[in-house]
């Protein structure tokens, strides 16, 4: 179990994150959904310590978490010159993993063997990022718009890998765009709003949470429109 | 053409200052840097004159390749920036030849640059090739494929020293080499590289270490041998070399990490620079340096 207690960030003046408190358990999936600029990624980061922050985070083990997570950023850092194969070789070598490209069920039927990961395209680089996280055998994956870039079949193939995650007791956490995507795989969704979790929703009542988002983010701004 | 000369001047003054040093003084520095080694590759190395002319066409086809310049410039455009760098560049290193009573080469490699730059060669050095350092990533991949060109020249200047037997472009060849993998450490990578890492910093950096000891010492180890079976009678120089050629890539490693995510100052590796020259302050600068570093690290790990 992950509890983040009292989590806040502020860059100068400006307070991006504002006493988060949450609470994510082994085998659920969690979402969170919130405008640009909602502190999403913030969020993400200062929970896994790439950023720094005020409040606590605790685990039920005496491991770091960043220690045991998967982080898919939403746009992955890459490596110039080196292949997709050793760049999944460097992610398990950082975890003290032997790597073994037969055992890695490649998914999403990725080339990686032959290219520099500079010649990939955005959806390509995602899936070795996934790919690379999946390799490094994580508890916790937190996964920021992984849902971005990525083809439809892709985005199927995504779909049922949270769910197969869930049953393996894993934690996901994702942030996401498109509400549909979160709906199919998320057991609780939370709208995090000028720095602060506004509004929690466990799947019965998904509607309730999209209908404030919609409320909210779009209102009466089409009405304003003059065509 | 002119504002983009312009822009360039600016970005490298603005380098200049992000490494703690005033564009004028820095300025002076290069220059006299310049000069000292352009005299030392000419006239202490036998035929130093030619591994300089290698040496100076190697770097121009480097610049020339940019693939941003190219895709921003018509063709004419880009072959008259071409040639204003060709002749600025070759002219540089042609007048360090000309002093030195080099007439022929000198006037040689202003005309084979400047016809490089007329008919934009554009040699692409960084293919993906092959790298006997794929199991442990990343350093040596990147470093091996971005400079596997020089690797090689600086591996065949070896070569030829030792069967013409100069000792002189021994020591040359293989300082070329150290310094090379040591350069494989001057960038910082992205912060996401160092937190994937689930160890502490003192492992983090006991493990970058001996990578970078482990593929020195294999890339060398044939130079090494060959150099104590032909000149037996300068062991001791030898081992001084190979001893201060292993700790380059080692201070590479903790000068990074003591600024990352941010470049070392260019100070600092000048200090270094003056430690390797005196072996005796490394027993300051290495404690320093690992103590900066691990405090650095703790940020991440």
């Amino acid at each position: 179990m992950i509890s983040i207690n009292s989590l806040s960030k502020s860059y100068g003046k400006n307070k991006v994150l504002d006493g988060i408190n949450l609470c994510f358990k082994k085998g659920e999936v969690h979402g969170i959904v919130g405008k640009n600029g909602s502190g999403k990624s913030t969020l993400f980061k200062c929970m896994l310590n790439l950023e720094s922050s005020k409040g606590t985070i605790e685990l039920d083990s005496n491991k770091k978490l960043k220690d045991i997570s998967g982080y898919l950023p939403t746009n992955p850092p890459i490596l110039t010159k080196i292949t997709g194969t050793e760049y999944l070789r460097l992610l398990c070598s950082a975890r003290g993993l032997k790597f073994n490209r037969k055992e890695l069920e490649n998914i999403f039927d990725l080339l990686v063997q032959e290219e520099c990961i500079e010649t990939y395209s955005t959806g390509m680089l995602k899936k070795l990022a996934l790919m690379g996280i999946l390799a490094q055998q994580n508890e916790v994956f937190i996964l920021d718009e992984p849902f971005n870039g990525l083809d439809y079949q892709s985005c199927l193939i995504l779909t049922a890998l949270l769910l197969r995650m869930k049953e393996l007791g894993k934690t996901v956490i994702i942030s996401s765009h498109i509400f549909s995507t979160l709906n199919e795989s998320c057991d609780f969704i939370h709208y995090l709003d000028n720095g602060v979790i506004s509004q929690t929703a466990q799947k019965a009542n998904f509607t309730e949470i999209e209908q404030t988002l919609q409320r909210e983010l779009i209102g009466d701004k089409l009405s304003k429109l003059k065509f | 053409m002119k504002y983009y000369l312009h822009l360039q001047l600016l970005r490298f003054n603005r380098l200049l200052r992000e490494s703690g040093f005033r564009p004028t003084v820095a300025y002076i520095l290069l220059a006299a840097f310049f000069v000292v080694i352009s005299h030392l590759t000419i006239n202490l190395i036998e035929k130093g004159h030619w591994i300089y002319i290698s040496l100076a066409i190697y770097l121009f086809l480097k610049l020339q390749n940019i693939a941003m310049v190219n895709l921003i410039f018509s063709n004419r455009e880009l072959r008259k920036l071409r040639l204003f760098e060709a002749i600025i560049f070759s002219v540089l290193f042609s007048i360090m030849l000309l002093v030195n009573q080099f007439y022929l080469e000198g006037t040689l490699l202003i005309f084979s640059v400047s016809v490089s730059s007329i008919f934009c060669i554009n040699i692409n050095l960084s293919l993906r090739v092959p790298t006997p350092f794929y199991k442990r990533p990343f350093e040596f991949i990147i470093g091996f494929r971005k400079t596997w060109a020089m690797l090689f020249v600086t591996l065949c200047l070896c070569s030829i020293a030792l069967t013409v037997k100069n000792y002189n472009l021994i020591l040359f060849s293989t300082a070329l080499v150290y310094l090379n993998f040591s350069a494989f450490y001057s960038k910082s990578e992205h912060e996401f590289f160092v937190w994937i890492y689930s160890m502490n910093p003192q492992k983090f950096l006991l493990e970058k270490v001996k990578t970078a000891l482990l593929f020195s010492l294999f890339s060398t180890m044939p130079i090494g041998i060959a150099t104590y079976v032909v000149f037996p009678e300068n062991w001791m120089a030898t081992t001084l070399l190979l001893l201060l050629g292993s700790a380059l890539p080692i201070l590479g490693i903790l000068n990074k990490y003591s600024y990352f995510p941010s470049h070392s100052e260019l100070i600092n590796s000048i200090l270094i620079g003056f430690c390797l020259l005196f072996p005796p302050f490394l027993l300051f600068m290495v404690p320093y340096l690992i103590n900066k570093a691990t405090n650095n690290l703790r940020d991440y790990l």
